[in-house]
């Protein structure tokens, strides 16, 4: 649905971005996760069409009038409007014409009441960005770009977004795109992810793949973890019924299989990512 | 781009701003009809006092025609500067709130998006001109009455009603063509500024330079350069009307709104959006 060739861009000196090249299917969900300066969002807008590129090409195998909707770095509405009115000003603008019956569906689909009828800027960042995802769906686009969307907001608003982006992936088949630096989000939303830094994919994996290649301190809770064996020659810091371990390669799985051999009790265990080496950096 | 001009004057009517400067002019009409009312008179008796000795005048001078010769002198710098600062707002409140960029990750093309903006600031100045004439005309008639206009330019100019009326009609649409310059160019200058405060300064600048260069000798430029032009409306208050002088500068304000329009309109086009 969306190729990436070699795609290259500069501001001045500062090369934003260098030689990306990746590919989005058909109802799949895929991420970019980088810091912030790692080129996610110029790699949006170069998709958009709001930079040009410097080198390099992309194609959208769409045949759509509008080929992908998108909310880059924050969803934006005019803000003297109400959620319907900004609805109906997106989709006339570019000569939809959606009932109200339409509009309410569309309010409905990214969970939005459609009893509400004050101005937007009223809106929380959750409600906000359910509503620029509905703009950015408006005339039926086969792609969807999503520069950010959990920056801001709490963990029911995170679960709630991860919930609707699943959906459209899966109920419309659009290809999705997603960026964002909180591995740990865009992880439980994505199949694949790239990892940019620097302007360049430094890694591509499953999300598995990547979140194992971040886990750097486990946290394990549980009965008799003071007798282990394999903690100990890990170096782990033990506290009672709690050790805190690097893993240094090993895998979360490999770990926790070795504690149940050993017989302990296994209460919690809790992973913390170490982005900067993730990151490179 | 039609769809789109439909929402832009959608939007022109949805937002407070436009009510405020709609009520900006309303207060400065006011101001100037009560002012008119109050001291009027006065000052008119002061002024005319020695051609009064020497001539008969019929009728009351301080009357409705006067006071819209009066208030056409807003062309000068209130009504264009009220103007600019909103026209401008239409695209720079966009560029601020990042709507000008949500706009076009729909189905709307850069040029379509461009030309519905001209169109609106078009239709807004045509829609302020279109009350401002009307209201201050009813007002300044209702209250005042007619009788013959006195004007001071380059001289003492005596009209009588009649023929006033109609030259105030005339330049009030002159100064609309110009107010509709005004408008072309507030929004190219957003075009090239985006932001809000940078353009309100650039427009505020323009306004002053013009009100400064139309009263300086550019010898054979003065029948060419923008700012030498903008003082047409005035010269319907000419004894003899100076017809080949007002179709060569109506023409020619025409021209440079046209190629200042374009200028913002391949701007725009070039300009990237992110």
């Amino acid at each position: 649905m969306i190729q990436i060739h070699n795609l290259s861009k500069s501001f001045g000196p500062l090369v934003a971005l260098d030689d990306v090249s990746f590919e989005v299917s058909k109802g799949q969900i895929t991420g970019v996760l980088g810091a912030n300066g790692a080129g996610k969002t110029t790699l949006f807008k170069i998709l958009c069409g709001l930079l040009k590129q410097d080198s390099g090409t992309f194609q959208f195998d769409s045949n759509k009038k509008k080929k992908l909707g998108a909310i880059i770095e924050n969803p934006a509405f005019f803000s003297y409007l109400n959620a319907k009115q900004n609805l109906y000003a997106f989709s006339k603008a570019q000569g939809l014409k959606l009932s109200q019956n339409e509009i309410d569906q569309l309010l409905k689909l990214v969970g939005l009441s459609n009893e509400r009828n004050d101005q937007v800027s009223h809106y929380s960042l959750g409600m906000k960005q359910r509503l620029g995802i509905a703009i950015a769906t408006l005339n039926d686009p086969d792609i969807l770009i999503l520069d950010e969307p959990f920056l801001g907001l709490d963990p029911l608003g995170m679960e709630e977004l991860r919930g609707l982006i699943k959906t459209l992936a899966r109920e419309k088949g659009l290809a999705i795109l997603i960026s964002s630096h909180q591995l740990n989000e865009i992880a439980k939303v994505c199949e694949t992810l790239h990892v940019m830094r620097k302007g360049k994919i430094i890694s591509t994996g499953t999300s598995y793949e990547i979140l194992n290649k971040a886990t750097g301190k486990v946290s394990i809770e549980g009965k008799g973890i003071l007798k282990s064996q394999i903690l100990q020659r890990l170096n782990a810091e033990i506290h009672a019924e709690r050790a805190t371990v690097m893993l240094d390669g090993m895998q979360v799985e490999e770990l926790v299989d070795a504690l149940v051999e050993e017989g302990i009790k296994i209460r919690s265990v809790h992973t913390e990512t170490a982005l900067e080496e993730l990151y490179g950096q | 781009m039609w769809y789109v001009l439909q929402i832009e004057l959608y939007k022109l009517i949805r937002q407070k701003r436009t009510y405020y400067g709609l009520a900006a002019i309303f207060i400065i009409e006011s101001i100037i009809i009560l002012a008119a009312y109050a001291q009027g008179s006065e000052i008119l008796s002061v002024l005319l006092e020695s051609l009064t000795e020497r001539f008969i005048m019929t009728g009351d001078l301080l009357n409705g025609h006067l006071v819209m010769y009066i208030m056409l002198n807003s062309l000068w710098f209130n009504l264009p500067l009220i103007i600019m600062i909103l026209v401008s707002g239409f695209l720079t409140s966009e560029y601020k709130d990042k709507t000008v960029q949500a706009t076009l990750l729909q189905a709307v093309s850069k040029r379509d998006f461009i030309i519905a903006k001209y169109l609106t600031a078009l239709i807004f100045t045509v829609f302020i001109m279109l009350v401002l004439g009307l209201s201050s005309g009813l007002l300044s008639y209702a209250i005042f009455g007619t009788g013959d206009l006195i004007t001071y330019l380059d001289g003492l100019n005596f009209f009588s009603s009649q023929d006033a009326f109609q030259r105030l009609a005339f330049a009030f649409f002159q100064g609309g063509l110009l107010m509709l310059s005004y408008a072309i160019i507030s929004i190219t200058l957003a075009v090239f500024f985006k932001d809000q405060a940078v353009t309100w300064i650039v427009c505020a600048f323009v306004l002053v330079m013009n009100g400064l260069l139309v009263k300086v000798d550019l010898g054979q430029l003065n029948d060419w350069v923008f700012p030498k032009i903008i003082d047409t409306w005035q010269y319907y208050f000419q004894f003899e009307l100076p017809s080949e002088q007002i179709w060569h500068n109506s023409l020619l304000i025409i021209f440079y709104s046209l190629v200042i329009m374009f200028a913002g309109i391949i701007k725009f086009n070039k300009t990237e959006i992110g």
